[in-house]
């Protein structure tokens, strides 16, 4: 509660900055306001769980994730400086709806009742649908703004009417009694299609598959830092809400539901790395990756326990922290290359060999190779399903993995190899803030990636 | 005959319908209306059966919400027209569907 | 026949009749005529059900303010049907057939299970019990609402405002 206060605050102080003049310092406040959150949001509310008014559930869980999230905002801000400093146009209106849009994701790892599920997802989503043609005069941008404005307000209509059957089957909207519920009484049309329709907005918010095309048109329209964003926070703070949900809402998580999620796994493991394989556009590759790595961890959802819990946090860090560099590469080529197409990284290597470095370690990160963060976050994955029976999914897992490689490390030999002899290009290096963040970044992925039991201890205490 | 649950229902296929089908951002902004305007339906006409009033308090936040997405909606529409001088998204089509 | 079933029907036929309107009419100007009518309805059916006062909040929020702004968005883009000719898609049955699809499944098993409202005073009003969830249990969610239309607030206005970036080339795509 303290961290969705502070947040908000720091959002409105974000709105009102030029007014009273802090347009200068305002990201350094923001960052260490955000900071500061995240500090009294651990000290205060871990192992002392506390219920809000029926509507908010504090729990360990809520303080795991919710410090994962405010962390992705922070490293985002860090990241995203040098491009807000560029253009001075109402910076402190983009920080504002970030810092919102954070709140909406709070809310969502949280909720302890579906009318607070629904304000996180409009809280979440409405400011990216802004963002998201932030760039008011490109065509691209104001396209996808649309494009995900109609398809998250159709979403949201399937969601409601998803919450108003489960209503009507059970009368109420909070989660604990909809549990006892499902504990007591379970054929029921209503509760089912109540289910199956909440199960299917979750799936658009996190882009699986019958529901992914919306993902690759908006990650490529929005300018680059919003992909990031979206692709980073949205789709963590998505997940976690649904594991939340599925986690509160069901004391044993039905049948027809398990098997649909298991069924959208498949198709969206199959679907997103065969489709990446195609792409030769950077953001194009980078949106397909993250549907593919949706796929990934939606067979974890139907587990329930502590360790669907600690393997949910694994991926979703490892997943976090190697996402956010992607696009600051990303962001940087096409600025100086004009486009994001492959052939603009052709030579990076040499030309800027720490960006390359960065570009290769989180390239293997997202792939799931040994020395980085993600090996462990999809063996963890991997073996929790293999013991819980999705012997078939696990095996598409590992087919889609082994294709994802291919799409991975094309990226990374296009950056080495290159015939023209180029030195290096001062131009493209970043400034200090931005490189101690990429260190941080780097260096955590290792970390993770070596011992992996710093994140699985704190996992077993959710 | 009487029955709230096969008109709502149909209220909201005829919202998605549009949702689907039409090109003009307008209707299409109008079908998002006709949707959330079902559940209100369905929402009140379950607390009623219910005889519980949280129904109620419920669709007084998905009109909350109803209205600030329309807000939205349009000013991403104005956005839009003063670009390409048209609410047809069929002209928008630079990105592969 | 009972009046109250009498107006059951009439409301329903008229929010079902303007919907399937706003659907197929290719004119903007009748689908917001269309929509007047739909929302009416619903605010009557919110009454017929025993919620009258979200019968007047409908009347107040959709009409008085929804509608007067879509009512604005027509009148900000309207274009002569000269110049711009909506192009229906006639392919997509498949995403037809899905809805309905979900109908039937939905009707076939539901329909007997459901009772039905014949009299909607026969509860004592709701009024009080509803004003009191508002400001007690739902008091964050009200909250949260405030914060989301201050969201909106500063993002239309945001996105509306004609102050350009000059600087930047158009439609290049970064």
């Amino acid at each position: 509660m303290k961290a969705i206060i502070f947040t908000s605050a720091l959002g409105i102080l974000a709105m009102i900055s030029e007014i009273i003049g802090l347009k200068k310092i305002i990201l350094p406040l923001l960052i260490v306001g955000l900071l500061l959150t995240i500090g009294v949001n651990i000290y205060t509310e871990w192992n002392y769980t506390q219920v809000y008014y029926g509507m908010m559930l504090a729990d360990n869980y809520y303080v795991a994730f919710s410090t994962v999230l405010l962390s992705i905002t922070v490293l985002w801000l860090l990241l995203s400086s040098e491009s807000y400093l560029n253009e001075e146009y109402n910076r402190g209106d983009h920080y504002a709806l970030i810092l919102f849009s954070t709140v909406g994701g709070l809310l969502l790892v949280s909720f302890n009742n579906l009318a607070t599920l629904f304000m996180g997802v409009e809280i979440l989503s409405i400011p990216l649908y802004i963002l998201a043609g932030s760039d008011k005069n490109n065509k691209y941008s104001i396209e996808a703004s649309i494009k995900y404005f109609l398809l998250g307000s159709f979403a949201t209509g399937i969601m409601l009417l998803g919450i108003a059957l489960l209503y009507g089957a059970t009368g109420t909207f909070d989660l604990g009694l909809i549990a006892q519920y499902n504990a007591k009484n379970m054929d029921n049309t209503l509760y089912y299609g109540g289910t199956l329709l909440l199960t299917l907005s979750f799936a658009f918010k996190v882009s699986a598959v019958p529901f992914h095309f919306w993902a690759p048109d908006v990650y490529t329209g929005a300018p680059t830092f919003i992909t990031a964003f979206m692709s980073a926070f949205v789709k963590v703070a998505a997940f976690a809400g649904f594991y939340h949900f599925i986690q509160q809402a069901y004391l044993s998580i039905p049948l027809p539901m398990e098997n649909t999620i298991i069924l959208l796994s498949g198709a969206t493991i199959l679907v997103g790395n065969i489709a990446a394989v195609y792409q030769t556009d950077m953001k194009r590759i980078l949106a397909f990756s993250g549907i593919a790595q949706a796929g990934y961890l939606l067979l974890l959802l139907p587990i329930q326990g502590e360790l669907g819990k600690s393997s949910l946090l694994v991926y979703l860090i490892a997943y976090g922290i190697a996402n956010l560099p992607a696009f600051y590469v990303l962001y940087k080529v096409s600025r100086i290359g004009g486009s994001t197409n492959l052939e603009s990284f052709e030579g990076l290597g040499k030309k800027q060999p720490i960006l390359a470095l960065v570009l290769t370690l989180s390239m293997i990160s997202l792939a799931g190779l040994p020395p980085a963060a993600g090996f462990f976050g999809k063996f963890y994955l991997f073996t929790l399903s293999i013991n819980n029976g999705y012997l078939w999914s696990v095996l598409i897992a590992v087919i889609g993995s082994l294709i994802s490689i291919y799409y991975y490390f094309k990226v990374i030999i296009r950056m080495y190899t290159s015939t023209e002899s180029t030195t290096g290009d001062s131009s493209l290096s970043p400034s200090l803030q931005v490189y101690v963040t990429l260190v941080v970044l780097l260096v955590s992925i290792l970390i993770l990636g070596l011992f992996p039991d710093i994140l699985v201890s704190i996992g077993r205490l959710l | 005959m009487f029955n709230y649950l096969f008109l709502c229902t149909l209220l909201f296929v005829i919202g998605a319908l549009g949702m689907m089908a039409r090109r003009n951002l307008l209707v299409m902004f109008m079908s998002i209306e006709l949707m959330l305007n079902a559940v209100n339906l369905l929402l009140v006409y379950f607390s009623s059966i219910h005889g519980d009033a949280q129904g109620q308090v419920f669709v007084f936040f998905v009109m909350a919400v109803a209205a600030a997405e329309i807000t939205i909606g349009l000013a991403i529409l104005v956005m839009i027209y003063r670009n390409i001088k048209s609410i047809g998204i069929e002209q928008l089509k630079n990105l592969k569907w | 026949m009972s009046n109250i079933l009498f107006f059951f029907i009439f409301f329903s036929v008229q929010t079902i009749g303007s919907a399937v309107v706003i659907l197929f009419t290719r004119n903007v100007m009748y689908a917001v005529t269309a929509l007047l009518s739909s929302l009416l309805g619903v605010a009557a059916l919110f009454v017929l059900a025993g919620a009258d006062v979200l019968g007047v909040i409908q009347i107040i929020v959709y009409i008085g303010g929804v509608l007067v702004l879509t009512l604005f968005g027509v009148m900000y883009t309207y274009q002569s049907p000269k110049r711009y000719q909506e192009s229906i898609p006639h392919k997509k049955s498949v995403f037809i057939l899905i809805p309905l699809l979900f109908v039937l499944v939905l009707l076939v098993q539901a329909l007997p299970l459901l009772p039905m409202i014949d009299d909607p005073y026969q509860h004592a009003s709701k009024v009080e019990v509803t004003g009191m969830l508002w400001l007690t249990e739902y008091l964050p969610i009200f909250e949260w609402i405030g914060f989301l239309l201050l969201v909106v607030l500063i993002g239309a206005g945001w996105i509306g405002s004609t102050l350009v970036q000059e600087d930047k080339s158009k439609g290049e795509q970064v």
